[in-house]
């Protein structure tokens, strides 16, 4: 150890050891230590405080973009500003649509003189009852409609008056500007926007999620036609209804679907119940004779019966308490192009029993008549099927009694008989052209081939000549049923029809008129059956919607055309030998242009 | 040294703070502008759904056919007027006077004499000249009493001298019927020439369809509001 330095006082013996560095803890070294310490948390504290300010500062300025909603960047363009998309037909003209209309409501609690606003608002509103008005006013609650959608005009009057207490509400409102002309399709929404009938209550949820129109296979051109014909023919023979369909037989669209008396959507509440009911879908009748076309497809696709095959139609059929007999009377045998030529009972119900009961069930359950059709309306009927399905049952079936199926069954039902034996769904919707259309066999080929020349047959030589529209080559069958009333049937009330397709070389399209209780008329020599009512307006419609549906009219006496669609009584496709030569009847289609070879000097 | 440092940082922060307000500003005021806009495209829009619904409620096809019955001499097309293509003769050769080509059909039903009176009144309208279209407008508005399209047809004419104006004018009493009447008188002579089915039927359906409702056709967001005022 070292020599404790000179002048170390040796009494201070106990410090002998070298002293810390620092100086001696006085008093006020200590209260230095002390403050300086508190000063570093205090600093620490608020250095924690300020980090965090100036972090959180940062986050909210910088980084944090939800933390409050920013406005929208843009609002979009294509969208609609309403809540429920639109309807629209197959080339886009609008069928329903969505308006912003201004709806009144009053805050009574705000109203000191009732008297005086239920008396100013009347000036503006007329429609309001001034009592109805005051009681609403003078009540206790804080919220009373007082008018909902209001026109412009209405809001400006209502406007004008400057009434405290009395406010305006945004609200949406249906618009129909085809009106009566859908109003069983497209259907109705009741005054909070939610659909009630048709395709509105359909379609309700995707109208209100998707923004996107709903395009529907209707085309609004024809839908007036159908409608003017249909009417024209209820005026003309004093019926209660009439319906019609136009069908594509190649996709199962619904081109249009009147049913007659309509009624105008925008007001439908306290109508008659009739104008609501839809008779194309919701309503099943007995179809009469045009029963015959699947019971005649029937029988020749179970290929134990030929077209040249001959029926008893002289010996009516006695069954139980029932005798079948004929609406006129055959002197001698029908064969099948005959029976279905002339609509014979007789030979219709002996075609159906030679193939037997169970067949026919089982074809008509294949047919899609022993189940609602798969339209998108929620007014679509469930057929009347016999059950049991006995030998009477099969033998009125036969030529269109004892089964009741809506006209869209009908229409759905045939179109698979024509267009090559495929059974499509029926739509109301467009197809996408990219999807494929199911469908499923029914038929063969062969057998649609031969019912389209029986088509044409009851045409040209049967009981529907006045559905002849010159150039489309139209086809079809007539049917007439008896309406039961209570157990019997009753003479005078008919559901009188028509089937009809064109062009019958290549269909295309079915046009079906079905008219309730027509009355005959001095023109028609008081008859009232699916030949006189509904075969013209049948033959009216073609020639109208033909230019617009693009089928081209053709000569129907040349080859091709005859070659595709001849038959005769004997059931003989082949047409006679010489076909009519260029000397053809004048009025055909071409016949008065030049022929091609004959050029102009 | 350290004053200036500290001068150089207090700027910057300035600096910083400044833009950062002025942007702030900037973007509140651009947010306004979007606000504002944003509102105007939604009133457009709803102003564009009413004008497709009137327009889709003027173009209801059961109203067309009544006006085109009105006012125009068409019918609906028949299939005897479709011809196909190979069947329209080649244009004759260069020697042979044109009018010796034959007619298609629908052409030689409308002889002169048969066609309809709106369109021979307004081609001799024409060969008269500028003048004479004034004077058809002006008449057409002093006679209905309300203001019909043809009587926008004053701007047209412009470069017209007065002098051309005069005499036709000067015309006008021996002139036949004024526009109004020359179109409810079309329909006629239509009817006479050979009437096909379809053709005949326009009587039948007029009697039975329902007439158009009765506020004038100018007036269509009337009609319009008429219908919404539907509800109770």
């Amino acid at each position: 150890m070292s020599v404790p330095p000179p002048g170390v006082d040796p009494a201070h013996g106990a410090y002998s050891v070298p002293p810390p560095a620092s100086k001696p803890r006085t008093s006020l070294s200590v209260a230095l230590e002390q403050s300086r310490n508190r000063l570093m948390v205090t600093a620490a504290m608020v250095a924690v405080v300020f980090t965090a300010i100036g972090v959180k500062l940062v986050d909210a300025t910088l980084f944090n973009h939800a933390a409050e909603p920013r406005p929208r960047m843009a609002a979009e363009v294509d969208a609609p500003p309403v809540n429920r998309a639109d309807i629209v037909d197959r080339n886009g003209n609008l069928l329903a649509t969505s308006l912003a209309t201004q709806s009144l409501y009053a805050d009574p609690k705000l109203i000191s003189r009732p008297d005086e606003v239920a008396r100013k608002l009347t000036t503006a509103l007329p429609e309001l009852d001034y009592k109805d008005l005051l009681t609403k006013l003078s009540g206790d609650k804080r919220f009373v409609w007082i008018k909902r959608n209001l026109t412009p005009k209405q809001q400006a009057a209502v406007f004008r008056l400057g009434l405290p207490g009395v406010y305006f509400e945004r609200e949406e409102r249906r618009f129909y500007p085809a009106s009566n002309l859908t109003s069983h399709l497209v259907g109705f929404t009741g005054v909070d926007n939610n659909g009630l009938a048709g395709l509105e209550q359909q379609f309700n949820k995707r109208l209100t999620t998707d923004p996107k129109p709903l395009q529907l296979s209707i085309d609004l051109r024809l839908q007036h036609i159908l409608k003017k014909e249909l009417q024209t023919t209820i005026d003309e023979f004093s019926a209660i209804g009439a319906t019609g369909i136009i069908y594509d037989v190649r996709n199962g669209e619904v081109m249009s679907m009147v049913s007659l008396p309509d009624f105008d959507p925008h007001n439908p509440t306290g109508l008659d119940p009739d104008t609501l009911f839809n008779r194309a879908t919701l309503g099943v009748y007995e179809m009469g004779s045009t029963f015959k076309i699947f019971n005649t497809a029937m029988s020749l696709d179970s290929g134990k019966i030929r077209v040249s095959d001959t029926f008893d139609t002289i010996n009516n059929i006695q069954v139980g308490r029932f005798t079948i007999r004929e609406y006129h009377p055959f002197r001698h045998n029908l064969t099948v192009a005959e029976v279905f030529q002339e609509s014979s009972n007789l030979g219709s119900v002996r075609m159906a029993m030679s193939l037997g009961v169970q067949h026919q069930k089982s074809f008509m359950t294949k047919l899609g008549m022993t189940r609602p059709t798969s339209l998108e309306l929620p007014e679509n009927g469930w057929p009347l099927v016999p059950n049991p399905w006995r030998e009477v049952n099969a033998m009125t079936i036969s030529f269109g009694h004892g089964i009741s199926v809506s006209p869209m069954h009908t229409v759905n039902a045939a179109a698979s008989i024509i267009n090559g034996g495929v059974l499509h769904p029926p739509t109301l919707l467009k197809r996408d052209p990219a999807v494929e259309i199911p469908g499923e066999q029914v038929i063969s080929p062969k057998t649609s081939a031969m019912m389209r020349r029986l088509f044409r047959f009851v045409v040209t030589d049967g009981t529907a000549k006045s559905a002849n529209a010159k150039g489309y080559v139209v086809g079809g069958k007539t049917g007439t049923a008896e309406k039961q009333k209570g157990r019997s049937y009753a003479r005078n009330s008919r559901m009188s029809s028509f089937l009809g397709a064109f062009p019958m070389h290549d269909p295309r399209y079915i046009v079906y008129v079905l008219v309730d209780e027509p009355k005959g008329t001095k023109k028609t020599y008081g008859f009232a059956t699916g030949g006189w009512v509904a075969a013209p307006a049948v033959g009216r419609i073609v020639k109208q919607i033909g230019p617009l549906l693009g089928v081209q009219p053709v000569d129907e006496a040349s080859p091709d055309v005859v070659n595709a669609t001849y038959i005769n009584t004997a059931g003989q496709t082949a047409p006679p030998a010489p076909p009519p030569p260029p000397a053809q009847p004048k009025g055909s289609t071409v016949a008065s242009v030049p022929p091609a070879g004959n050029k102009p000097r | 040294m350290k004053y200036k440092s500290a001068l150089f940082w207090g700027g910057l922060i300035a600096a910083a703070g400044f833009v950062l307000f002025e942007t702030s500003y900037e973007v509140q005021e651009l947010e306004e502008k979007l606000g504002s806009l944003n509102r105007k495209i939604m009133v457009e829009q709803e102003a564009i759904q009413v004008l497709k619904a009137e327009w889709s409620f003027l173009n209801d096809p059961t109203r067309l056919e009544t006006l085109s019955r009105e006012h125009l001499a068409l019918q609906p097309t028949e299939a005897r007027q479709f011809v196909a293509m190979n069947i329209v003769p080649m244009r004759p050769s260069p020697t042979v006077a044109p009018e010796e080509a034959p007619l298609p059909p629908m052409v030689r039903n409308q002889t002169p004499g048969k066609t309809p009176n709106v369109a021979t009144a307004s081609t001799g309208d024409s060969v008269v000249g500028g003048g004479a279209i004034v004077q058809g407008g002006v008449q057409g508005g002093v006679q209905g009493g309300v203001i019909i399209p043809a009587s926008t047809s004053p701007i047209k004419p412009a470069p017209i001298k007065p002098s051309a104006i005069v005499p036709a004018s000067a015309k006008a009493p021996p002139l036949p019927a004024p526009l109004p009447s020359a179109a409810k008188a079309a329909p006629a002579p239509v009817v006479t020439t050979k009437p096909t089915e379809v053709a005949a039927k326009p009587p039948v359906t007029a009697r039975t369809l329902a007439p158009p409702p009765p506020p004038a056709q100018h007036d269509s967001i009337g009609l319009l509001v008429a219908r919404l005022g539907a509800n109770r």
